[in-house]
């Protein structure tokens, strides 16, 4: 195998995948990286047995053939070339050498064979979304999965492709978020599926502003095709937890509040909050919050009265505020609302124009018991 | 040439007289035998009568149990003992003498006569041995009980006779050994005669009275009550303040589970929680009793049974350190203002920012007395998660050279950095001034939840539970569930919410907000098995359960930690009372010290 390629477009084909590459694996082919060539075409794949990338760019071919190279270091001789023509061949024992105008260098490859072959996603079940949509919903969703691989389900993101809406929902069972882009058609498809965060992660990073971009779903697996990239993702089959049960529909109470002032006030006042339980105290009274943290164990203690619109009786809640700070940095418009009927139940938060959006947006956060 | 054996088995008088060596040294030794044996016969009033510094007599009269006629004799018998019966009995020992070698020991160097009576019986036996001889048994009258003298001990062995000290100094021994006895056991009367003169005529009394009569009444108001207790461990007695201590270490016992030892570790702890308020070459007054499982115990090292073996000195090292810190503390005599200094942040804090005079800051420290302020983590910039391990630097430089202040190292070990590894995901490593400590991270964080927890319950505190979204039903068995309906109240209160749906079938609807996500079911029957595997006694309801929490909710070995998790990881756990033991007593932070290193690497 021999070719030669341009160090601009070889870096950035390689840069694309390299992130799936595992930092820890029992298996030590996944630290490689597959290198085909094939009709004056360079693809790069990288796998971490879950997710699976693919990235593309053209290089002049000299003898066809692939083999499998170790990911990190090929990036860190790539990177610190300029942009200069490298040639790059291996030879039946796997030796590869890299050739610039700068020196040669030579490392061993493995056999192709080694590698996990890439999932076969051959399906007609497809849909599109539109890019800056999509990603918006990710960045909205994937900070509410759990991290705690006792139930996997939560580990991703729930998405619903519905025969006129497309909804992602996630939580980890302290609050929970839901977005609808309600501009969609599933061309006749009605699914649900969870997909692992970490793979939303790869696909937001890699989606452009704009255009629309084709999701193609098979029994297992989900393929997100992107410019000069393809990824691959298992998706999780588990049970998702009736999460429209636990979104009360009718409220007692509404607040709308400026989102920075109350974001900074909470942050202000966390720190003087148990730092395990990082628990803050809202007394809603007319149009007046008053936001209070005490550290019972080493005596700080704040309080902050914050102006807000509230007509209604007075009441207390408490709540995690990591997850409260968490909920309103993802928001985006000015003033936020916030609805619940009591301190034992769920709050919901949402943008106070929530109606009119390309994206109706829900999230819900669960209280803390006041003593 | 006739061939002669050169090797043959001692006659069994001149065994006993080996033995003797070993057992009875000197008439205190003997005194120390007989007293035993009058108490572990179950006698509530002991005579005691000493001539010619115990050379001459030792008469030692109790109201115990008596010896049967068929017994007696054998009593005179080598390992002959009515205490042990097996080998199994030697894992637990719960009476003085056991080795069944007293008597056959002194009854080889001394003329004995033994006067015994059964309650059950009408008459007494009278029985003598002479240096080994056995003499004849006799019917006599006599009091129930037994009356055992000694006559002119060692006079078949003049070499060790020889040896023996003045009357005089004979007596102090005497009096230093019985001084032990009258602590440990204020509920015996006892009384003691010397040379026709009686010099103690103690009535049984709480241990206080006890002590007042025997150091003196005017060393009663300068003393001070220890009580602590952790994970099995029990230490109780008195603690006299620094004022009187003594230039010796006479005025110092120490009972394991009711025998008196002497412990270097032990006496080395209480001497070091004394911290700089003695004065030089001074030794502390104390009282101390341990009580302990005695399967922690080896009691059987030593002759005299005066040397122990723990099974975990280092734990001991740190009760006693901690306890008699803590107890001083709480009796104002630590509690100055420099130690309120050097204490926590927020110490620190409430004397910047309230100015409040030293008094004040006094009263905050005695209020807040749980608190540490002897461990002298600093925070060196608030927020920065700076911390100083000085603490340790106190205590090793203090090790090594005790007359070196630790004041010295402290402010220099505040300026440093301290940095810390994680190994095998399970150690913290970090450096110290005098070498390495190793913190395992398990037990470090399971040690900061029982306490937390633990003062929660005290307290009569409810924790906020977090809400789930998704309650959690869990059908428990039969056995978990009772377990459960004994516990669920507390468990309420540390933060969660659980209700009986039906049958045996619980809702989790609030878990503590400290757990992880995810774990609810996985940790209320974690804390139920654990509960249900710890022994009855070993915690009371409260502390069963938070330990249970602790140890189950508790970072894991295996959890990966970054720096600053590992800096308010032992942040924290330098704020607990007892930084150095998990709940279960294990040690949580080993030392090193530059020394072994160096050792080793030879």
């Amino acid at each position: 195998m021999k070719f030669s390629v341009s160090r601009d477009n070889f870096f950035k084909a390689l840069q694309k995948v390299i992130n799936v590459i595992p930092s820890k694996s029992t298996v030590d082919i996944l630290y490689n990286v597959l290198i085909t060539i094939k009709n004056n075409k360079l693809s790069i794949i990288a796998t971490d047995l879950e997710i699976t990338q693919i990235s593309w760019t053209e290089c002049e071919a000299m003898e066809e053939g692939d083999i499998t190279v170790p990911g990190k270091l090929l990036l860190d001789i790539i990177r610190e070339l300029p942009n200069v023509n490298i040639s790059f061949s291996a030879d039946s024992n796997h030796k590869i050498l890299i050739k610039s105008d700068h020196g040669e260098y030579k490392l061993s490859g493995e056999d192709k064979t080694e590698f996990p072959s890439v999932p076969l996603v051959d399906s007609d079940q497809q849909v599109e979304i539109e890019n800056g949509l999509l990603k918006t919903m990710i960045e909205k969703t994937i900070f509410a999965c759990s991290t705690d691989h006792f139930r996997p389900a939560l580990t991703g993101v729930l998405c619903q492709i519905m025969e006129n809406e497309y909804r992602m929902v996630s939580t980890d069972g302290h609050r929970l978020v839901k977005v609808i882009n309600k501009n969609f058609s599933g061309n006749g498809i009605s699914r649900d599926l969870i997909i692992p965060t970490k793979a939303l992660n790869f696909v937001a990073r890699n989606l452009p502003d704009s255009g629309n971009q084709k999701i193609i779903l098979s029994e297992n697996h989900i393929l997100f095709e992107l410019p000069d990239t393809k990824i691959f993702s298992r998706i999780i089959n588990e049970p998702y937890p009736d999460y429209d049960r636990v979104i009360p529909a009718e409220f007692s109470k509404e607040l709308v509040i400026d989102r920075a002032e109350f974001i900074s006030s909470v942050k202000r006042v966390s720190l003087f909050s148990n730092p395990i339980t990082s628990q803050v105290k809202i007394v809603l009274s007319q149009n007046s919050m008053n936001i209070s943290a005490q550290d019972i164990d080493f005596g700080g203690e704040a309080n902050e009265n914050v102006p807000c619109k509230y007509e209604f009786e007075n009441i207390d809640i408490a709540y995690n505020a990591n997850y409260l700070i968490d909920i309103l940095r993802h928001i985006d418009e000015e003033k936020v609302k916030l609805t619940v009927n009591d301190a034992d139940g769920p709050a919901l938060i949402f943008p106070e124009n929530n109606e009119n959006a390309d994206l109706n947006m829900v999230m819900l956060i669960m209280p803390v018991r006041i003593n | 040439m006739q061939k002669s054996n050169k090797v043959h088995i001692l006659p069994e008088i001149l065994a006993n007289k080996i033995a003797a060596g070993e057992v009875v040294e000197r008439p205190a030794s003997v005194v120390k035998e007989l007293i035993e044996n009058a108490i572990d016969a179950g006698a509530n009033a002991i005579q005691i009568y000493i001539a010619g510094g115990g050379k001459k007599l030792i008469q030692v009269v109790d109201n115990g149990c008596g010896i049967g006629e068929n017994d007696l004799p054998i009593a005179f018998e080598r390992h002959a003992t009515s205490k042990i019966r097996s080998e199994k009995d030697l894992e637990a020992i719960h009476s003085l003498g056991f080795r069944g070698e007293a008597l056959p020991s002194i009854a080889s160097v001394a003329q004995v006569e033994i006067k015994t009576k059964e309650q059950s019986e009408k008459l007494g036996l009278v029985f003598t041995i002479d240096g080994g001889k056995k003499g004849a048994l006799r019917k006599t009258a006599a009091n129930r009980g037994t009356s055992i003298s000694i006559r002119n001990l060692f006079f078949n062995t003049p070499a060790r006779r020889k040896f023996l000290k003045s009357d005089n100094a004979e007596n102090q021994q005497i009096l230093i050994v019985l001084k032990r006895f009258f602590l440990a056991y204020p509920d015996i009367d006892f009384q003691l005669t010397l040379d026709d003169k009686q010099l103690f005529s103690l009535k049984k009394t709480d241990l206080k009275e006890r002590l007042v009569e025997v150091f003196g009444a005017e060393q009663g108001e300068n003393l001070i009550e220890l009580d602590e207790r952790v994970a099995g461990i029990e230490i109780n007695g008195y603690l006299g303040k620094p004022q009187i201590a003594r230039r010796s270490r006479s005025q110092q016992h120490l009972y394991l589970n009711g025998r008196p030892i002497m412990d270097r570790n032990i006496s080395y702890a209480v001497y070091q929680g004394y911290g700089d308020t003695l004065d030089e070459g001074a030794h502390p007054v104390y009282c101390l009793f341990i009580e302990i499982d005695p399967a922690f115990v080896d009691v059987n090292i030593h002759p005299t049974k005066m040397q122990v073996r723990f099974s975990n000195d280092r734990t001991l090292f740190y009760l006693f350190l901690n306890g008699v810190k803590k107890t001083l503390n709480s009796h104002g005599v630590l509690a100055d203002l420099s130690s309120v200094n050097q204490g926590s942040a927020i110490q620190k804090a409430v004397i910047e920012n309230h100015e409040q005079s030293e008094n004040e800051v006094k009263k905050e420290f005695e209020l807040k007395k749980t608190k540490p302020s002897h461990f002298n983590l600093t925070k060196v910039k608030k927020g920065s998660g700076q911390i100083s391990l000085a603490y340790f630097n106190h205590h090793e430089s203090e090790q090594e050279n005790v007359q070196a202040s630790g004041q010295q190292s402290l402010l220099e070990e505040e300026k440093s950095d301290v940095r810390f590894w994680q190994v095998h995901k399970k150690y913290i490593f970090s450096e110290i001034k005098s070498g390495l400590v190793i913190i395992d991270q398990h037990l470090a964080h399971a040690r900061i939840l029982f306490e937390k927890t633990t003062k929660l319950l005290n307290d009569q505190r409810t924790s906020g539970g977090q809400k789930l979204l998704f309650p959690q039903k869990i059908t428990l068995a039969l056995d978990d569930f009772l377990v459960f309906k004994d516990i669920y109240q507390v468990l309420n209160q540390i933060g969660f919410t659980i209700n009986v749906f039906s049958g045996n079938t619980i809702i989790i609807e609030e878990m503590p907000a400290d757990v992880k996500i995810g774990r609810e079911s996985q940790i209320l029957l974690d804390m139920i098995d654990y509960y249900k595997n710890t022994s009855q006694t070993s915690f009371n309801l409260n502390e069963k359960i938070a330990a249970a929490y602790a140890f189950k909710n508790a970072i894991k070995t295996g959890d990966i930690l970054n720096e600053v998790q590992m800096h308010n990881l032992v942040d924290q756990l330098f704020a607990c009372e007892y930084p150095f033991y998990s709940p279960s007593g294990k040690p949580v932070i080993v030392s090193m010290e530059l020394d072994e290193l160096a050792r080793r690497f030879k």
